[in-house]
């Protein structure tokens, strides 16, 4: 097929008709593109293995600066999105289901924020409770401090079973007492008067 | 008044940090018939968006696209990784890594799906006032929380305490010494002090990536000194007391009295996107985190994408064992571009012979030292030198190395036109290895997002495809970007490769790309295709002649 291709060389300007027939032929190139995600290509790839690469990372570049985890309801399934960012490598590191999936540059930056390091994301386990959250972060800050509570569900009829936790430099959200969402939060200080 | 401010971090955090207030206008009435599903995880995203607004933010206009460009981009890698065939291993019932991968990108497309209609149901929400005043309220409570940093401040003021200790100590030591007082009591109760501020300055290593590694050497080079005078205070103890007073002064500048949030990333452009490989996922991380680090520390001359070919190459040949080995820790060295005669003396260190480079007129030099010990553990040469120019537009569509390709779309005009060029130059080659580089060249003239892709092959072992890069062109633009091959001594070099690059536009009644839906003939799924087309672009390879 791809000495065809070379045969071909250079097409241009191909009409949508002809494009249809190059499509085939070199269905590859738009196979990637256009590939769709059956329900049972999701049930095969929810019950397939999990391998964990997180600790690897951990373990090399250390606890991230700033995370976020969002764990979504999928069809027959939840999975968990990760994205580690850590500014001093400009790398953010995006994880599904604590697989590797791709890394995203980040620019460089000033130095001066204040990230909450002292968090490992691998401690956040989808499944917790308030209580457990609770004494998880209160352990983590160097201040010991203990999150606060917002009952998220005054806001409305679609927001019933919602609840945000707001701690060091960290936000937590549940729905329906089980953990959805975790996001931390770095800050920048300023310099004072001398 | 000496108020430089400490200017902020996070560049590119969150996308959806830009989102939300004029996009709670522009965005259509809730679609009440999508299930409920994820309320918390589209809520807490946007409540905590909006937490990180500011001035970029308040001043960006357009940011439903901004939006949908960022979930684009995304869910285009995940989609690009399921190519025809990539399931077949999944639905096979594999195991492995290859398959756990295949089966992390599926997982990934459906989640950002997820998640991305759970924000959009959130913002489309605010158009409700009520909702919007509530969410503004649960800001404010976050932020009253978030602003005490109490974590930061006690670690800085852990950082204060040592200080102030191991000072009043050393003017002990020093006065005690002054008047021919035993020193034996003191000199033990500092050493005892030194001791235990290490656990202090492994501490501070927990503010983060930016600020903790300054604290950590500024600190630890102040109990260095520290020490010295324990063994010589008369010599020592003045010079101690000033670093520490410098140190003091350094992290009383913090004012956490007047800490915000901190800006998102200014850049909303492409994404930087880049798929690890899927045998050695972690190793391309690492490699990641070094080339940024030389990047950071170099004197220019060499890009970060080139750096990190070149520290990648250096890895998997397990070139140099030390670095190897070494890179199971990033956090634990720091590299940096050189002069040759560090250059050399690394390699004497490392007992290998400095290697020299014929090819490149003016190699780069790089050293990975160890943070704790200075030690080097690595050294290389940055050695290919790529072109900076910007391609010419190539005459002659049939030259030898240049190819070229227009695609014009059949319901525009003559103007509107996606042009795709590619050139490849031999730009390296030594008694080693040799590298060919060159680029492909986006130019939009459209004023609209066309995304484009382009997948090299190998001709000859039919080893593609390759996704080489993915780009999304907002309005009229021009993209370029590097492509390249680097071969061995000895191997096999092919004649030809195959870049093919194709182009989508597809736009909703407003002109914005439709997100997550990529049209191509094979998919009409929606009337909303304009044009699509493939463009096949052969060329040869330099390196062979």
């Amino acid at each position: 097929m791809c000495l065809a291709a070379v045969g071909v060389g250079l097409v241009l300007g191909v009409p949508d008709g002809l494009a249809a027939t190059f499509n085939q032929l070199f269905g590859r190139a738009a196979a990637g593109v256009t590939q769709g995600v059956s329900s049972e290509d999701l049930a095969l790839a929810l019950a397939a293995p999990k391998v964990d690469e997180r600790p690897e990372v951990l373990e090399r570049l250390g606890r991230p600066d700033e995370f976020d985890i969002s764990i979504v309801q999928v069809e027959g399934g939840q999975v968990r999105l990760e994205s580690w960012r850590y500014y001093g490598f400009g790398t953010r590191v995006d994880f599904a289901d604590g697989v590797i999936v791709w890394t995203i540059d980040l620019d460089p930056v000033a130095h001066g924020a204040l990230f909450p390091a002292w968090y490992d994301p691998t401690a956040f386990r989808a499944g917790m409770t308030p209580e457990e959250m609770t004494a998880l972060l209160t352990s983590a800050s160097p201040a010991g401090t203990a999150p606060e509570t917002i009952d998220v569900s005054k806001g409305g009829a679609d927001l019933t079973g919602l609840m945000m936790m707001v701690g060091d430099q960290i936000t937590v959200g549940f729905e329906n007492g089980g953990l959805v969402f975790v996001e931390t939060l770095g800050m920048t200080a300023q310099e004072s008067v001398q | 008044m000496n108020r430089s401010g400490l200017r902020k971090a996070l560049q590119a955090a969150v996308l959806v940090a830009f989102l939300i207030g004029d996009l709670a206008i522009l965005a259509p009435p809730a679609a009440a018939q999508v299930p409920l599903a994820n309320a918390g995880v589209g809520l807490f995203r946007v409540i905590n968006a909006i937490n990180r607004r500011n001035r970029i933010y308040q001043a960006a206009r357009d940011t439903q696209r901004d939006f949908n460009a960022y979930y684009a981009s995304l869910q285009d890698t995940a989609r690009g990784q399921l190519g025809s065939g990539e399931l077949s291993s999944l639905r096979r019932g594999e195991q492995g890594l290859e398959t756990a991968r295949i089966a992390a990108y599926v997982r990934m497309v459906r989640g950002l799906e997820a998640e991305q209609a759970a924000i959009r149901r959130a913002i489309d929400a605010e158009t409700n006032q009520a909702r919007r005043d509530f969410n503004r309220t649960l800001v404010r409570q976050l932020q009253e929380v978030v602003i005490r940093l109490p974590g930061a401040q006690q670690i800085l003021g852990e950082v204060r305490t040592v200080i102030s200790n191991v000072r009043t100590s050393v003017i002990a030591l020093q006065t005690a010494a002054a008047s021919n007082q035993p020193l034996d009591v003191l000199t033990q109760r500092l050493a005892e002090q030194v001791s235990s501020s290490t656990i202090v300055q492994d501490r501070v290593r927990e503010l983060g990536s930016l600020l903790g590694p300054d604290l950590d050497r500024a600190l630890g080079g102040a109990l260095t000194q520290v020490n010295n005078t324990i063994t010589d205070v008369n010599r020592e103890a003045n010079q101690a007391v000033e670093l520490l007073d410098g140190m003091d002064t350094q992290v009383a500048a913090l004012d956490l009295s007047e800490t915000e949030s901190p800006q998102a990333g200014e850049r909303i452009g492409p994404l930087g996107i880049r798929v690890t490989d899927r045998a050695a996922a972690a190793l391309d991380v690492a490699s990641q985190a070094m080339a940024f680090l030389t990047a950071m520390q170099g004197t220019g001359g060499t890009t970060r994408e080139q750096m990190y070919q070149q520290i990648r190459h250096e890895l998997l040949i397990a070139h140099n064992t030390r670095l190897l080995q070494a890179a199971q820790n990033v956090s634990q060295f720091e590299c940096r571009e050189v002069d040759w005669g560090v250059y050399e003396a690394a390699m004497g260190a490392l007992n290998e012979s400095p290697q020299t480079d014929g090819a490149t007129g003016s190699p780069t030099y790089h050293v990975c030292f160890d943070r704790d010990t200075g030690e080097p553990v690595g050294a290389w040469i940055g050695r290919v030198t790529l072109p900076t120019e910007t391609p010419e537009r190539p005459q002659n569509a049939s030259a030898t190395h240049t190819t070229e390709a227009r695609w014009t779309l059949q319901e525009a005009d003559a103007a509107s036109f996606i042009t795709i060029s590619a050139r490849v130059d031999k730009s390296f080659s030594n008694q080693m290895e040799s590298a060919c580089y060159g680029t492909v060249t986006y130019t939009n003239s459209l004023q609209e997002i066309v995304v484009g892709e382009c997948e090299a092959y190998d001709t000859l072992l039919d080893e593609g495809p390759r996704v080489i890069r993915r780009i999304a062109l907002h309005g009229i633009d021009t993209e370029e970007f590097y492509v390249g091959w680097r071969f061995a001594l000895g191997e096999l070099q092919h004649e030809y490769y195959t870049i093919r690059c194709v182009a989508y536009r597809n736009s909703d009644a407003e002109g914005y790309p439709i997100p997550g839906r990529w049209i191509s003939q094979a998919y009409p799924e929606d009337g909303s295709l304009l044009a699509s087309g493939l463009t096949i672009i052969t060329v040869p390879n330099p390196c062979t002649r």
